[in-house]
């Protein structure tokens, strides 16, 4: 996994803590107008090292902030919806049995 | 419109079942046939669509709605090279940050929630509007 797609799925996770947290967009926006801020701040950070104690540092963030009751969809796996009204598995009739 | 639609439909309701009693009817009271004649036909009504069904979403508005999103983007440099088919990074000059945001915000727009492997291969406009159009729950 290359750094850029680290920091891609660290910046939508923590945009989506940040939504389950503040559950109005209006309210999120604020806040992710800072998020963005601090991975702005470390931008230019090249040197692997450096890199890999700022994504450690963002998981414990993550981590600590890690919503009780976070938002899933309903149709997700674990929403309110997922696999409701699933088509029945087996239609046809069992084959006529002559003993 | 609705009205209107309603009573049409009601009106087309009671008129088949004044056709389906015509028969027993027809013996006491020819007049009522003559009647239902005297009513041009209206062409038939297919009910009234509930606010619950799904409505399905056409390519094009799709299209357009995720073009004003990005119309409104204050990080889009060039608004003219805004096309179906363009690249969020090389055509709109977006960089990943950005992208992630576009995604975030097609998913407030469409009121879906786009999983981290699939919003990482959404790009470009078309994808994005394929996506959405496969999405049964996207409204």
């Amino acid at each position: 996994m290359t750094s850029k797609v680290a920091v891609c799925s660290l910046y939508r996770r923590s945009l989506k803590l940040a939504l389950d947290w503040s559950v109005h967009r209006y309210i999120w926006r604020g806040q992710a107008l800072y998020i963005r801020s601090l991975f702005e701040a470390n931008k230019h950070v090249q040197e692997p090292r450096q890199q890999r104690a700022l994504f450690e540092e963002a998981e414990a963030l993550l981590e600590r902030w890690k919503h009780p009751d976070p938002y899933i969809p309903p149709t997700a796996p674990g929403g309110s919806k997922y696999e409701r009204n699933i088509p029945a598995p087996i239609l046809d009739p069992p084959p006529h049995m002559t003993l | 419109m609705i009205r209107a639609a309603l009573f049409q439909s009601v009106r087309c309701a009671s008129r088949s079942v004044v056709r389906t009693q015509l028969p027993a009817s027809r013996a006491i009271a020819p007049c009522l046939s003559v009647s239902s004649t005297l009513y041009t036909r209206a062409p038939r009504h297919s009910g009234i669509r509930c606010y619950s069904a799904p409505a399905g979403l056409s390519k094009t508005e799709v299209e357009g709605r995720i073009m004003d999103l990005l119309k409104n983007f204050d990080k889009v440099k060039d608004a003219s090279k805004l096309s179906s088919t363009s690249h969020f990074t090389s055509d709109l000059g977006l960089d990943s940050l950005d992208t992630v945001e576009v995604v975030m915000a097609i998913e407030e727009e469409f009121s879906i929630e786009i999983p981290d492997k699939e919003a990482d291969s959404i790009l470009s406009i078309d994808k994005a509007v394929n996506y959405i159009l496969g999405q049964p729950d996207a409204h």
